[in-house]
């Protein structure tokens, strides 16, 4: 058997742990810039506090409730998403983070698991201070399907498990929207409603070679998975990184050419930063610029740039790069720009060209030491046309301090 | 960031060895290391670090500027020296625990009135190491 744990309401709970005073309060956490809301906790839900909303638009709820609000406190969140994984790893042998508050955990071979997933509830809440719920299933999608039955019914206190007996599952996954389901998009949501397939049962007992035939080898195995028998292993991400994306606003509005291409060119390095970690190559680069959507005009521009050969060398993209969005540009007043990597290849498999020039291995060795230089998220080496981020970097206006990453910051304690 | 583990601060036995002539009869030692984080943080994902402002502690020896070592997963026993949020106060108290009698008591020349543990007052961890700073800590916002 396996376990999803998530952390409930990570950002917003996460305010409330050295803030005694907001933890019955209503509390929102903005996105970068401060542009819409990511996260809202229990009590702002119930105050019909909506997510994804634009600030402006939020603000008469705010002030009618006093509601608290944040900006990202990405340091915060980091480390205490660190102490959460790490007092869950202790109860088994292996595990795999998924996302900053959520981590998969092997538990074959043990028993009694509903009674574990509370000891999990109880270890993380005094020891980081954080509510999780915890989702037990035979496989990775059932753990999910387990994790938004014990979200939403409250009775479960925060654990549920899909256990062997059919009748069980079978029970859960009939009412389960097919929708929700981990891995189902609107898309595939929509053309599952033409075959009449909209709960998660009528997935699972659908004929596996016609959703094979219509959707793909993933979905059929999401099928699969819902009936029971274990596709998706740990350590295996669900789809292959075709594309990573880098896109970010401004801290303020930018109209010359230049430092929009410095700019795009940090996010550029950030990307290829990822591919290299992904062991994998680049063809094509998409990138774009954009106004607000929020001020009556919306306009951007937009360039796909061919590399010429596949590669994970920085400094030809960026070459590439800054060349493309000179092609592309119009002055106008941006405030977000994008770069997308496409048509990855592995660079383990890869095989070059006949006709391409051939590799001295120099970049190779550059790129090592350029990531080993920035390891961590540091930002010891940069491209002499990337700013360092001070002008343009985040805003984050309500941002609280970094409790746990700061010595300035640290909780100061009454004595 | 302030890593609790790894521990940055390596300090070695001994120093540099010689780099010419005979070879260091001790080189083979000098791997042993002290380090700090691993002797005050027994828990590293269940503690946190604060800042002691105020003069009701100081005679467990805790004085304001001090840093406070809070580890999250010990049980409070008579006499720790514990932290509190009480009432839903913004700021956390930090108090002797006499267990016995349910009471937060001060420590202190000064007078402080005791703080009886009922609802409002939760238990959020164990002071289980203070660091005296006999010189003010040398921080600046980074």
């Amino acid at each position: 058997m396996f376990a999803l744990v998530d952390c409930v309401s990570f950002y917003a709970s996460s305010e409330a742990v050295f803030r005694p005073d907001l933890r019955n309060k209503p509390i929102l956490v903005m996105s970068n810039n401060d542009g819409c809301c990511v996260t809202l906790n229990e009590q702002a839900k119930n105050l019909g506090f909506q997510k994804f909303k634009p600030f402006f638009e939020l603000q008469p709820l705010i002030n009618q409730h006093q509601a608290v609000v944040f900006s990202s406190n990405y340091e915060l969140y980091g480390s205490l998403s660190k102490k959460v994984m790490d007092i869950l790893a202790t109860f088994v042998s292996d595990h795999e983070v998924y996302s900053i508050d959520e981590s998969w955990l092997d538990f074959s071979g043990h028993k009694d698991l509903r009674a574990t997933g509370h000891q999990m509830i109880a270890a993380v809440q005094q020891q980081a201070g954080l509510a999780t719920r915890v989702g037990f299933g035979s496989n990775k999608t059932l753990c999910k399907v387990a994790s938004v039955v014990a979200k939403k019914v409250k009775r479960t206190n925060g654990v549920c498990c899909i256990d062997d007996d059919n009748e069980q599952r079978k029970a859960i996954l009939t009412r389960f929207p097919v929708g929700e389901v981990w891995g189902v998009g609107s898309k595939t949501t929509a053309k599952l409603s033409q075959l009449g397939i909209y709960s998660a049962l009528e997935l699972a007992e659908y004929d596996k070679d016609a959703i094979r035939a219509q959707f793909g080898i993933t979905i059929e195995r999401t099928s699969r998975e819902l009936n029971g028998q274990k596709c998706f292993n740990f350590h295996e991400n669900i789809v292959e990184q075709h594309q990573i994306m880098v896109s970010r606003s401004f801290g303020k509005p930018i109209y010359d050419l230049q430092p929009l291409q410095s700019l795009t060119i940090s996010y550029l390095e950030k990307a290829m930063e990822k591919l290299r970690a992904n062991n994998q190559l680049v063809r094509h680069i998409a990138i774009s610029a954009s106004t607000s959507r929020f001020s009556g005009s919306y306009r951007s521009i937009h360039n796909v740039i061919t590399l010429p050969i596949h590669t994970n060398d920085t400094l030809t993209a960026a070459r590439f790069v800054s060349q493309g969005l000179e092609q592309c540009y119009q002055r106008h007043k941006f405030v977000r720009s994008m770069v997308c990597l496409t048509s990855l290849r592995s660079s383990q498999y890869y095989q070059p060209d006949l006709l391409e020039p051939e590799d001295s291995g120099k970049s190779k060795n550059l790129m090592e030491v350029i990531d080993a230089l920035n390891a961590g998220n540091q930002k010891n080496i940069y491209l002499a046309r990337a700013p360092k981020q001070t002008e343009w970097d985040m805003k984050r206006l309500f941002k609280s301090p970094e409790y746990t990453t700061d010595w300035a910051d640290l909780p100061r304690i009454k004595c | 960031m302030i890593p609790l583990i790894p521990d940055p601060l390596k300090l070695p036995l001994l120093p540099e060895p010689i780099h010419a002539g005979f070879p260091s009869p001790a080189a083979d030692y000098l791997h042993e290391k002290l380090s700090l984080t691993n002797l005050l943080v027994t828990h590293p994902s269940a503690t946190f670090l604060a800042w002691a402002e105020g003069d009701s502690m100081e005679l467990a020896g805790i004085f304001d500027g001090d840093l406070l070592i809070v580890d999250r997963s010990l049980t409070p026993r008579q006499n720790d020296i514990v932290i509190a949020s009480v009432d839903c106060q913004k700021e956390f108290t930090c108090k002797v625990f006499d267990l016995k009698n349910q009471v937060l008591r001060a420590s202190s020349l000064y007078e402080y009135p005791d703080i009886s543990c009922t609802e409002g007052v939760l238990i959020e961890g164990v002071v289980a190491h203070s660091v005296r700073m006999h010189r003010p800590a040398n921080y600046a916002k980074s």
